[in-house]
């Protein structure tokens, strides 16, 4: 199984590429340019998953083991059989192969060329030769592969742009479309480190805002995406037909609250408040791990089809300025 | 060959298939009138928020209707500017996402372009040149010379309204309701166009329009008469005015370019007055009128899979690239990073 995310919820739009063995993130600064770079960013990451192939399949020719995760740098040389392989006498390292996991070839372990020399790999040298010599366009997930893209909250362009683009992919291709609201790659993320009980989350919204959500960890199994509150008929969306999964603990515990806009401050209720992506007076900063995606993405439930792809929708936490204005106007009519 | 068109420049959210540029096999709008009716014109965000939730369920039903599947089609074109952002990149994104994944060609299309293709989709036949075009919407006034396939020589626009927008604004005004256009055609159904005399902006002063002062002049004469005024009788006398003032303006150009052809379209193609008026000229002054039906006026998908088609070898290096742009002009190379 592969798959590629994208998070668009910020003009520093995030992406990821993965397989049942690796991921590799992207980031890209798309200021007013997102919807004319989305192929770009497709290849970049297609890129990546090309490259995994290829090494996985020239490491099977040539003895090779995989890594099970890509490193950003390489290591300095070390001996055969501590940590990643290089070459016999701190030379070039080897262009082609991959050494084993954590540590390099047991004892020593070579391949074809018996020098250890043969089977190291840089994985970003790779990554950036066939960036450099680009295997041509066009979209090459299929059968048993997935996608998925940040619901929000954030900007509503970028968000509405990634989505669009995506199901459209996932259309054609039949490809199963998650949904992952950046709330609960969060919790997911505080969960990885132990986090337990209610905590805040925060996330960036306009004029020193933030959309907040109140939830306690840890969420049910399974589940993908904080329960919204959706301008019910006001922009044709209800909230009774939102594709969110709702999260009740079903032992007693507080269901999350529905996200709202706030201040960028710590929970009154003295509940640990966590920034995604910044910090505040009282708030911890939160940066939602690769890695908990990449699990994510793995094994969270993905239904296919028609009626599914139609639920994944962004995240409107807060209905439209004009609405905003409308209902003020006439709920206060001499306002 | 089957072009999908993709249109969501403003608010309406269409899809259309059309066959080798000329046959229409399936044309579908979600119009978002009653959404915006309560604003009194069109809301950007809330525009690209319904866009999003209509533009799969248009795109199904208008394959449907055509009897076609996505392994049918054998290109993509989509508009990307003129027109909203919000709504533009909608639009675009799905576009270019189903044409990376059919892999097939991506076409950006210029909106006021396909505007005026759909006078020849309409007829079913291959756009000729050279024509004057005129342009008129709520978002444009534009009087332009058409040369060939994108090559556009830009007469004149309006430095201030759109006739639409004019008529927009005065039906809010006098409350008769959201869009102008229609209401007022039909408010001044049997009025007398010469009970008002309003103006008729930069008459004979060039190819530039300028509507702002005719809205004046109309709210002026509202409140200048109170109860007096002859709702029917005003509606006529302003569709008068316009229709003289668009009217003016094309035979000035066609007679100074020497040119015999004229394409009229955009949504206030669809007045009535103002297509009488078009035909009357036509009739006294010996020139071809090209005016789309009412249904091809309006925005349209149409338009666009038709104008894709017919511009596809022009679209340049990596469509794909391309940037939805709000004020893309028109002739000019599609807007990229």
């Amino acid at each position: 199984m592969r798959y590629l995310f994208l998070d668009a919820s910020s003009p520093l739009a995030f992406g990821q590429a993965g397989d049942e063995s690796h991921h590799q993130p992207f980031t890209w600064s798309t200021q007013m340019n997102l919807a004319a770079r989305l192929t770009g960013m497709i290849d970049e990451m297609q890129a990546a998953l090309a490259t995994w192939e290829k090494i996985a399949t020239q490491g099977e020719g040539g003895g090779a083991r995989r890594l099970d995760a890509c490193p950003v740098a390489l290591p300095p040389a070390a001996p055969p059989g501590e940590g990643l392989v290089g070459p016999a006498g701190g030379g070039t390292l080897g262009e082609v192969g991959l050494a084993g996991g954590e540590a390099g070839p047991a004892g020593g372990e070579a391949g074809p060329a018996g020098d250890g020399t043969e089977n190291v790999v840089c994985p970003s040298s790779v990554l950036q030769r066939d960036r450099d010599t680009p295997s041509g366009p066009g979209f090459r997930l299929g059968a048993g592969d997935r996608l998925g893209v940040c619901t929000g909250p954030g900007s509503l362009t970028g968000l509405r742009v990634a989505l669009s683009f995506f199901r459209a992919l996932a259309l054609v291709r039949e490809l199963p479309l998650i949904g992952l609201d950046l709330f609960t790659w969060g919790a997911r993320t505080l969960e990885t480190r132990g986090v337990r009980g209610p905590v805040r989350l925060l996330a960036p919204a306009f004029l020193g805002q933030a959309f907040l959500v109140d939830l306690e960890l840890p969420l049910r199994t399974g589940c993908l995406a904080i329960p919204d509150r959706l301008e019910s008929g006001k922009t044709g969306t209800d909230a009774a037909d939102s594709p969110r999964v709702s999260d009740p603990s079903g032992s007693g515990r507080s269901p999350p609250s529905a996200p709202a806009l706030g201040p960028r401050s710590g929970a009154p209720d003295g509940r640990p408040t966590f920034g995604l992506r910044f910090a505040a007076e009282g708030v911890a900063r939160l940066d939602p791990e690769p890695a908990v995606l990449h699990d994510l993405m793995l094994r969270a439930p993905a239904p296919a089809g028609w009626e599914a792809l139609l639920r994944v929708a962004p995240l409107y936490v807060v209905p439209s300025q004009a609405e905003l204005k409308w209902a003020q106007t006439h709920d206060h009519p001499g306002h | 060959m089957i072009t999908l068109g993709i249109e969501s420049s403003c608010d309406d959210t269409s899809v259309a298939l059309v066959e080798d540029g000329r046959r229409l096999r399936a044309s579908l709008i979600s119009s978002q009138i009653e959404v915006h009716r309560r604003f009194g014109g069109v809301v950007p965000e809330v525009a690209a928020r319904k866009h999003y939730e209509a533009i799969l369920p248009v795109l199904h039903e208008a394959l449907a209707a055509a009897g076609l599947g996505l392994g049918d089609l054998g290109q993509i074109a989509c508009t990307v500017g003129p027109g909203l952002l919000g709504p533009l990149l909608v639009g675009m994104s799905t576009a270019k996402g189903l044409a990376l994944a059919l892999d097939l060609p991506f076409i950006p299309v210029h909106h006021l372009e396909a505007h005026l293709g759909a006078a020849f989709l309409a007829r079913e036949q291959e756009p000729a040149y050279p024509y004057v075009g005129l342009i008129v919407s709520g978002g444009h006034a534009t009087l332009v010379l058409a040369t060939g396939a994108r090559q556009f020589t830009t007469l004149g626009r309006t430095a201030d309204d759109a006739p639409g927008e004019l008529l927009d604004k005065i039906a809010r005004h006098l409350d008769l309701g959201y869009p102008g256009g229609p209401v007022i055609q039909k408010k001044g159904a049997g009025g007398d166009p010469a009970r008002y005399p309003l103006p008729r902006p930069l008459a004979g002063r060039g190819y530039g329009f300028s509507f702002s002062g005719l809205k004046t002049a109309v709210l002026h004469l509202v409140r200048a008469e109170g109860d007096r005024l002859v709702l029917p009788d005003l509606c006529a006398s302003l569709q008068a005015a316009v229709r003289d003032t668009l009217c003016g303006k094309l035979e000035a150009a066609l007679a100074e370019t020497g040119v015999a052809r004229a394409v009229v379209a955009g949504g206030v193609a669809a007045n009535a007055v103002l297509r009488a008026g078009l035909e009357a000229l036509a009739a006294r002054r010996g020139f071809e009128l090209l005016v789309p039906p009412i249904a091809l006026c309006t925005d349209n998908a149409a338009m666009v899979a038709a104008q894709g088609f017919h511009t596809a070898a022009l679209t340049g290096l990596d469509p794909l690239r391309a940037n939805a742009c709000a004020d893309w002009a028109m002739g000019d190379p599609f807007p990229v990073l």
